[in-house]
C-alpha cells in the first residue's frame, strides 16, 4: 500500500517527443527518483540477468509465433523480461517513496495504486523527426523512418501486455503536446500540474 | 457436401492459426471450433445429427469395451485419452505436492556426488525413463527447477542440462503409449497397447538415447567441465529429504505411482483400457491423499489439474471428426498413397518426415490427432500395415517437437523456467543443439523403420 503521501507519477512518451528528458529534469526539481531503463536493467542485472538481452529485448513485443505458453509458463523472452520489470516497478511502489517511472507500461501495470498521476508526453510527428534528427545526426528521411518505426515498437510493446490504451486520451490525467516549448517550459507545466493536483489531493510536499 | 468439406477445412485452418498465435486461450479456441462444426459442418450442411452423436461420442462410455475388454476406440471425442491424461495428471499432482521429483533429482545429482557431466547423463536417462509414464511437461518442470537450483549453488550454467533433458523427455515419451498425448491418441485410437508401443516405437528410442547421450556428451561437455573449476569450496549442498514435505504422503505417492506403472505394462494381459488406468490412478490418489494429509491437500492437488487441456482435448476432437465424416481426411490419405506409388518406404518417409517438420512448429498434438484417420484410410486403401503407420507416425511427431522451442509443450516450459532464472535461451541457441539432435534421431528411425517394419 502506497503511505499516504507517497506520488507515483507514470510517464509515457512518444519517440522524440523529449519524454525521458523531461522526466529526468522533473524528478531532480521535485525530488523525486526516476525509475528509467538504466536503473531497471541495473536491478535485473544483479538478479542474474545479462545486460546485453536486457538492451536487446527491452520493449520489444511479445512475438506469438517464436514463442508459446503451457500452463502458465512463456518462453517468450521479451514476456519474461517484461514481467520483471513489472515487478521491480512494483516493489518500488512498497518502498513508500514518491517516484517517476518513464514508459515501460508503468501506467498499466501500476493502474489502482493510491496517488497515482498518469501523464503522457507527445508531440507532432514533424516536431519528432526534426528533434531525432538534429539529436542524433540523421537526415530527414532516416529519422522520419527511426520515428515510424519506434512508435510501431511501443504501441505492439504496450498492447501486447494488456496496455491497450497506451497514447489514447481517456487513459491520462495530463497530456503534454511539446510542439513549439523547450524542456524548461515542459517541465514547469508537468511541476504546476503536479502542485496543483497535490494540494487539491491534501498531499504534503516532500515526504 | 462439397461445402460441408469447404467449412470442415476452414474451421480446423482458422482453428489451427488461432492455436498458433495464441489470440484465445486454446481450449476456448478448440471449443469454439468444435461448436462451429457441429452448427455449420454437420447441422447446417450436412443435415446429420447422426454425425452429431458420432462426434460427441458419450455412447462409447457406456459400453463395456472402453473400461475393459480392449479394443479400437470410435471416431469423435476420444474419450479414452481424455480420462487416461486426467487421471494421470491427478496422480503426477498428487507426487508432486509429496516432493517425490524434486527428491529423486537431488538423490542422483548426490549420488554423482554433484559432477555436472555425470548429471547430465544421469538427468538425461531420468529425463528419458520418467518421460515414458509421465507426461512431459512435468518432467520438465520438475528437472529444470532442480537443475536451475542446482546451478546456482554448484555455479554452473544449467542451458546445456536442460536442453539435453528437453530432448530426452520428448525421445523418452516415444517410447511408450502413455508417454507423450499423441501416443496416447494413436494407442487408444487403434487399440496398441504399452508393449506395442514398446516393442516397436520404445526399441528405436532406446537405440537413439544411446546415440544422443553420446551426441550431447560430446557437445555439452566443455562448458560445463569449465564451470566446476570455477566452484567454491565451502558450498552447502543441498538435502534430498528436505524434499520431502510428507514422509506418509511420499510413501503412498510412490506406491501409487508403482502401482499404476503395473497396470499400464500389464494391461494388454489385464484387458483393463487405459480409462480405467486412469480413473484408479485418480482413486488411489484420492485415498492416499486423505490418509497422509486431508481434504485440503486433496483440494489443492485437484485444483492444480490442467483442466484446460482437457476441454482443449474435446474440442480439437470434433473439429477432426468433421475433417474425418466429411472425407476430407481420406482426400489426405488417397493423395499421400499416390505420392507415394503405395510404395512403404516412401510413405514411412513421408509420413516421419512431413511430421517431424510439422511438429517442429506446430503443436503437435492437432496433428496427431488428425493423421489418426488418415494413417488408417492409408492402411485400408494401400494395403500397408497399419502398425508401421502408427510408429512413424508417433515417432514422428513426438521427436520432430524438440527441433525448435515452440515444437514441443516440454520444450516452451524448460525454455521457461530457464529464461525467468536469467538463463534465457534463444531460438539460436536451442536450435543449435537440439536441432541437429532431431535430424540424427529421425534419420536412426528413418533407418530402423525401413529395417524393421519392410
Amino acid at each position: 500500500m502506497a503511505e499516504n503521501n507517497q506520488i507515483i507519477i507514470t510517464i509515457g512518451r512518444k519517440f522524440g517527443s523529449m519524454g525521458h528528458r523531461i522526466a529526468h529534469q522533473l524528478g531532480r526539481e521535485l525530488g523525486m527518483d526516476v525509475v528509467d531503463r538504466n536503473l531497471l536493467f541495473n536491478m535485473a542485472e544483479q538478479d542474474g540477468f545479462d545486460g546485453d538481452f536486457l538492451r536487446e529485448y527491452d520493449e520489444k513485443p511479445i512475438n506469438h509465433f517464436t514463442s508459446g505458453e503451457v500452463r502458465g509458463h512463456s518462453n517468450s523472452i521479451e514476456k519474461i523480461l517484461a514481467e520483471k520489470i513489472f515487478e521491480f516497478q512494483k516493489d518500488f511502489v512498497k518502498t513508500g517513496k514518491s517516484v517517476i517511472f518513464v514508459g515501460r507500461c508503468a501506467e498499466h501495470n501500476l493502474r489502482g495504486t493510491e496517488n497515482h498521476i498518469r501523464i503522457f508526453i507527445t508531440a507532432d510527428e514533424d516536431a519528432r523527426i526534426a528533434r531525432i534528427a538534429e539529436v542524433r545526426g540523421l537526415s530527414e528521411h532516416d529519422a522520419k523512418h527511426l520515428v515510424h518505426k519506434m512508435d510501431k515498437k511501443r504501441v505492439h510493446f504496450n498492447h501486447s501486455h494488456g496496455n491497450h490504451g497506451w497514447g489514447e486520451l481517456d487513459s491520462y490525467d495530463l497530456i503534454l503536446n511539446t510542439t513549439g516549448l523547450d524542456m524548461e517550459s515542459s517541465v514547469a507545466i508537468l511541476k504546476n500540474y503536479i502542485e496543483v493536483w497535490k494540494t487539491k489531493n491534501h498531499i504534503d510536499s516532500d515526504d | 457436401m462439397i461445402l460441408a468439406k469447404v467449412f470442415a477445412v476452414i474451421i480446423f485452418l482458422v482453428m489451427f492459426f488461432f492455436i498458433v498465435t495464441e489470440k484465445f486461450e486454446r481450449h476456448l479456441t478448440t471449443l469454439v471450433a468444435g461448436a462451429a462444426t457441429i452448427i455449420v459442418v454437420f447441422l447446417a450442411c450436412m443435415h446429420s445429427f447422426d454425425a452429431v452423436w458420432r462426434s460427441i461420442n458419450v455412447k462409447s462410455l457406456f459400453t463395456l469395451g472402453f473400461w475393459y475388454g480392449g479394443g479400437e476406440s470410435a471416431s469423435g471425442i476420444n474419450w479414452a485419452t481424455i480420462i487416461f491424461i486426467a487421471g494421470m495428471t491427478v496422480m503426477v499432482e498428487g507426487m508432486g505436492h509429496a516432493g517425490f521429483f524434486s527428491w529423486l533429482c537431488l538423490k542422483i545429482a548426490k549420488l554423482v556426488k554433484y559432477r555436472t557431466v555425470p548429471l547430465l547423463i544421469c538427468f538425461m536417462i531420468m529425463s528419458s525413463f520418467l518421460a515414458m509414464f509421465i507426461d512431459s511437461i512435468t518432467v520438465i518442470m520438475f528437472l529444470a527447477s532442480v537443475t536451475i537450483t542446482l546451478a546456482a549453488t554448484l555455479k554452473f550454467d544449467p542451458v546445456p542440462i536442460i536442453l539435453a533433458e528437453i530432448f530426452c523427455a520428448n525421445l523418452g515419451g516415444s517410447a511408450t503409449m502413455c508417454g507423450d498425448p499423441p501416443n496416447i491418441i494413436i494407442g487408444t485410437a487403434l487399440g496398441y497397447s504399452f508393449f506395442d508401443f514398446l516393442d516397436n516405437t520404445g526399441l528405436i528410442a532406446g537405440v537413439s538415447l544411446i546415440v544422443i547421450i553420446f551426441y550431447f556428451f560430446f557437445t555439452m561437455r566443455k562448458p560445463l567441465l569449465e564451470s566446476e573449476k570455477d566452484r567454491p569450496d565451502d558450498i552447502v549442498y543441498p538435502n534430498p529429504s528436505d524434499s520431502i514435505t510428507n514422509k506418509g504422503g511420499f510413501i503412498g505417492a510412490i506406491v501409487v505411482f508403482l502401482i499404476v506403472v503395473v497396470l499400464l505394462v500389464t494391461h494388454s494381459m489385464t484387458e483393463l483400457s487405459v480409462a480405467t488406468i486412469g480413473v484408479i490412478a485418480t482413486i488411489l490418489t484420492i485415498i492416499s491423499t486423505i490418509i497422509a494429509y486431508d481434504f485440503k491437500t486433496l483440494g489443492e492437488v485437484f485444483k492444480k489439474v490442467d483442466y484446460k487441456t482437457l476441454l482443449f482435448f474435446v474440442g480439437l476432437f470434433v473439429v477432426v471428426s468433421g475433417l474425418e465424416e466429411t472425407g476430407c481426411l481420406e482426400v489426405v490419405a488417397h493423395f499421400i498413397s499416390h505420392i507415394s506409388g503405395g510404395n512403404i518406404l516412401v510413405m514411412i518417409a513421408i509420413i516421419l518426415w512431413v511430421s517431424a517438420t510439422f511438429s517442429a512448429i506446430v503443436d503437435n498434438i492437432p496433428f496427431a490427432a488428425t493423421m489418426v484417420p488418415v494413417i488408417q484410410a492409408m492402411a485400408a486403401t494401400a494395403g500397408v500395415p497399419l502398425e508401421t503407420l502408427a510408429w512413424t507416425l508417433a515417432l514422428g511427431t513426438d521427436i520432430g517437437g524438440s527441433t525448435t522451442p515452440v515444437g514441443a509443450s516440454a520444450n516452451v516450459v524448460g525454455t521457461s523456467l530457464s529464461a525467468k532464472s536469467g538463463h534465457p535461451i534463444t531460438w539460436g541457441k536451442y536450435c543449435k543443439y537440439n536441432a541437429p539432435a532431431t535430424f540424427i534421431v529421425i534419420s536412426i528411425c528413418t533407418v530402423m523403420l525401413f529395417i524393421l517394419h519392410t
